[in-house]
């Protein structure tokens, strides 16, 4: 028994070591070399987004849904002269038929945020199973991290107005799809 | 026995944190899920139109949108528009029926119901008419085959309804009107659910 007990603190010894080893080959020398992590950080402020379809006046198609209540929060450090792209899919899921699911994204909040935030594109995206771009030219900067910092996201879900397409939809209890928003490499 | 757990669980512990400065180190985090949750309402909702000032008078209730009443008069002719729209679940469809829910006639007074095809307005699943028939105190069914669709709103927009009465003469519409008795027709769009 004694003699595992030495084991395992060997063990640990030895992990502990190789920790010190690797910091020491960075800083190894009389100059300290500072290094600046190429970093890529992201999350929402998990809203629930919800959407319903439905019309109160008969003779008229479908009125448009949308929802402005998600926020995508960003840290971002990127190499001179490059910048990433934030873009959105459709991962699980499909929009109904007849029905047509856009997005588009807000310029990042400016309270708590700094740097180069990149630029929104004003036409929303149709999404679709390939990835589009929100936001382009994004470099080092960061959005901030409250509740209603970052980049807002407008959904509109609205019927296909083409008289073949519109015919295709069907009432539908409430279903759930997932977008999955990347930031892209650094290029 | 006591020892060799506690330096076990340290061991552990200790290789989980250096398992997570590893992860933090590598800052991957470049990609995020998010749940839409989506839903379409089933749909029935029907109105009039009419053209010009008529004599015309109706109900429209949003409490009950799935049925209109309308009250006529041999002068009421071809200036109404049946307008409606639907969202059907798949393999269902949604259809209209019309009965005189008001008033009677006299024996010898027959009123017709001729029914337009839609006009192509709106979009989707328009339904197909059944033509003409004569109309009652019983629903009868004058519209099928109603998918998801919307006809537009508003006069030239969905069905046409043409009013054709047979010997008005014997209908002193104005004294029935001020009785309370006059005519009137409810059209009610159904599921076939």
């Amino acid at each position: 028994m004694k003699k595992s007990v030495k084991l395992f603190i060997a063990l640990v010894l030895s992990l502990l070591l190789t920790t010190n080893a690797w910091s020491q080959t960075s800083t190894a020398g009389d100059n300290v070399s500072l290094e600046v992590m190429n970093i890529c950080l992201m999350e929402t402020n998990s809203a629930t987004v919800s959407l319903t379809l439905s019309c109160i006046t008969p003779g008229e198609a479908l009125t448009p849904a949308t929802n402005s209540d998600l926020f995508v929060r960003i840290s971002s450090i990127v190499p001179a002269n490059t910048s990433r792209d934030l873009t959105a899919r459709i991962s699980t899921g499909a929009v109904p038929y007849g029905t047509i699911l856009k997005l588009v994204s807000a310029s990042c909040t400016t309270t708590n945020s700094g740097g180069n935030l990149g630029t929104a594109l004003s036409t929303p995206i149709t999404l679709s199973a390939i990835d589009q771009n929100l936001i382009t030219g994004i470099g080092t900067c960061y959005t901030g991290t409250g509740n209603n910092d970052g980049y807002q996201m407008t959904y509109t879900w609205e019927p296909d107005y083409n008289s073949t397409n519109y015919g295709l939809i069907e009432s539908l209890s409430t279903t759930n799809i997932l977008v999955v928003f990347t930031i892209s490499n650094i290029y | 026995m006591n020892i060799l757990t506690k330096i076990e669980s340290q061991i552990s512990l200790i290789l989980l944190f250096y398992s997570l400065s590893t992860m933090v180190t590598a800052q991957n985090n470049n990609s995020v899920q998010t749940s839409l949750s989506l839903k379409i309402s089933a749909i029935a909702l029907i109105d009039f139109s009419t053209d010009g000032n008529q004599m015309i008078t109706y109900s429209y209730s949003t409490i009950k949108p799935n049925n209109v009443e309308q009250i006529i008069t041999p002068a009421i002719g071809d200036k109404t528009w049946l307008n409606y729209s639907s969202i059907v679940a798949n393999g269902l469809t949604n259809y209209i029926t019309v009965y005189i829910s008001s008033g009677s006639l006299p024996a010898d007074v027959s009123l017709n119901l001729l029914i337009g095809a839609d006009v192509g307005a709106g979009a989707g699943k328009k339904g197909i008419t059944k033509g003409q028939i004569t109309l009652s105190a019983f629903p009868q069914v004058i519209i099928t085959n109603i998918g998801s669709c919307y006809t537009g709103r508003g006069i030239h927009k969905g069905h046409k309804l043409y009013y054709k009465w047979t010997n008005t003469e014997s209908y002193d519409y104005s004294l029935n009107y001020d009785n309370g008795k006059a005519i009137a027709v409810t059209y009610t769009i159904s599921s076939t659910e």
